[in-house]
């Protein structure tokens, strides 16, 4: 029987395993307020896409080093969350499915920042 | 057959409606609304694919054996299912859809500039204005005419709470803030009819809030504005006369405009030409003498809660002399 107190606790597994996901949803979060509020609260006279596409910048390179750091130094993540797993194959489990969760994560940061470039920022409020 | 099967069957049949008429985004009649149409089946087949392969690939690992369930946990189709696929798969989808929403699409319609509508959402109907290139203004209600071929410029915004512009044969749909103008530009290809709807949820009678978009080839649209810019007609029959002298005795004139009398009211629809509309009340009654007599007398069942209060002063006789006069201005 194993012991409950040598057990991850399950937030912890749960932030380490989609570290990726969550860093994705907050820039998402982000991006979206920032070219929201930006919008409504710039008027004609201020051009809001140069602020906004500034601020979309900062926030997407501020995520992408988030990223870089979980999927290089997981074992620092991992310590970081008090996420340990006695068990190495499950260590190596996790540590695996976190790195491909971040690698999905990337590209999906990233493309999200360039909207801000290929995409009027303030010509629709859908 | 079974009632399971007889009442899937029906759902299938009222689902199928959707798939055309008058209000359907699956049956396309502007250049926006094709590109919107475009996308939503490539997504639809990309999506039921994936969808079956998953069921596929499901289905063999729960009954394949042994073999199907090794080969399926090999790692490169882990990762070039799980990782690589989705990526090049996403990355294309969403290069398509920057390429369609953005400014360098050579699909995207571009308003010429000679002619404007301001549509302003009411409770719970529509301001129409027409601008055109010499900025003659021209205010209707409840109804859009279009120009077949040629981009026109549809800025909307709400004098109250926040409405939604939505043709969905035409565009999708946007917004309407109060104090904040959104601008859509509306391609109409073909002559015909077109239903929009107010597409946020606006208050009590909002699923009633509805008009008609009418596309019209370019001489007969011009000639229309042109009507539409003058006063409006003179009754002539005694009961068009009778029903005028009601109309502008009667309380109507504080809230409604005919231009060419004394009444200039701007808190209701302009009715200088409201019997040549399509319809009554924003979509929802037909446009004829007995739908106006329905509509004085007991707008609040027509329409529960909308904000012209109920006229039951009038005798039927009288209801029909208003409906007359109503009915020829066209």
């Amino acid at each position: 029987m194993k012991e409950p107190a040598k057990e991850a606790p399950t937030v912890s597994a749960i932030l380490f395993l989609l570290a990726g996901p969550i860093l994705w949803a907050g820039h998402l979060l982000l991006v979206y307020g920032v070219q929201s509020v930006t919008c409504v609260v710039g008027s004609g006279s201020v051009a809001p896409s140069a602020l906004i596409r500034t601020l979309v910048v900062l926030v997407t390179l501020g995520a992408i080093l988030l990223l870089c750091l979980a999927l290089f130094f997981p074992g620092r993540l991992a310590h970081m969350l008090r996420y340990q797993t006695p068990d190495r194959d499950n260590h190596v489990f996790s540590v695996r499915v976190e790195r491909l969760l971040i690698l999905l994560s990337l590209p999906a940061v990233i493309w999200s920042g360039a909207a801000a470039f290929l995409l009027d920022a303030c010509g629709l409020s859908r | 057959m079974s009632l399971a099967r007889s009442v899937a069957a029906f759902l299938l049949l009222l689902a199928l409606q959707g798939c055309s008429g008058v209000q359907s985004a699956l049956d396309p009649s502007g250049t926006e609304a094709e590109r919107i149409d475009t996308l939503t089946w490539l997504l639809i087949v990309f999506s039921t694919t994936v969808f079956l392969a998953v069921g596929l690939i499901t289905a063999a690992a729960l009954r394949g054996g042994g073999r199907w369930r090794a080969r399926l946990a090999n790692e490169r189709l882990v990762i070039g299912g799980g990782v690589v696929f989705p990526i090049v798969a996403l990355t294309l989808l969403l290069g398509y859809g920057f390429y369609l929403m953005g400014p360098g699409s050579p699909a995207a319609a571009r308003a010429d500039g000679q002619l404007r509508i301001e549509v302003v959402g009411e409770r719970w109907w529509w301001r129409v204005t027409y601008v055109d290139e010499t900025g003659r203004r021209v205010e209707s209600a409840n109804e859009i005419r279009l120009p077949v071929g040629r981009p026109v410029q549809v800025e909307l915004t709400s004098a109250d709470v926040i409405h939604s512009f939505w043709i969905p044969r035409l565009a999708g749909k946007l917004d309407m803030i109060p104090g904040r103008t959104n601008r859509l530009t509306l391609q109409v290809a073909e002559a015909g009819i077109s239903r929009g709807q107010c597409a946020e949820y606006c208050g009590g009678p909002h699923a009633f809030m509805s008009f008609f978009a009418i596309a019209m080839p370019e001489d007969q649209f011009t000639a229309w504005l042109d009507r539409e810019a003058g006063d409006a007609r003179n009754p002539s029959g005694e009961d068009q006369v009778a029903g005028q002298a009601l109309f502008l005795s009667s309380g109507c004139v504080a809230c409604h405009r005919v231009r060419g009398t004394e009444a200039q009211g701007t808190i209701g629809p302009d009715l200088t030409h409201v019997g040549s509309r399509h319809s009554l009340a924003a979509a929802t009654l037909e446009n004829d003498p007995d739908a106006f007599v329905r509509w004085i007398r007991d707008g609040q069942h027509v329409k529960p809660e909308n904000l012209m209060p109920p006229y039951e002063i009038f005798t039927d006789g009288e209801l029909r002399q208003l409906a007359a006069y109503l009915d020829q201005l066209r």
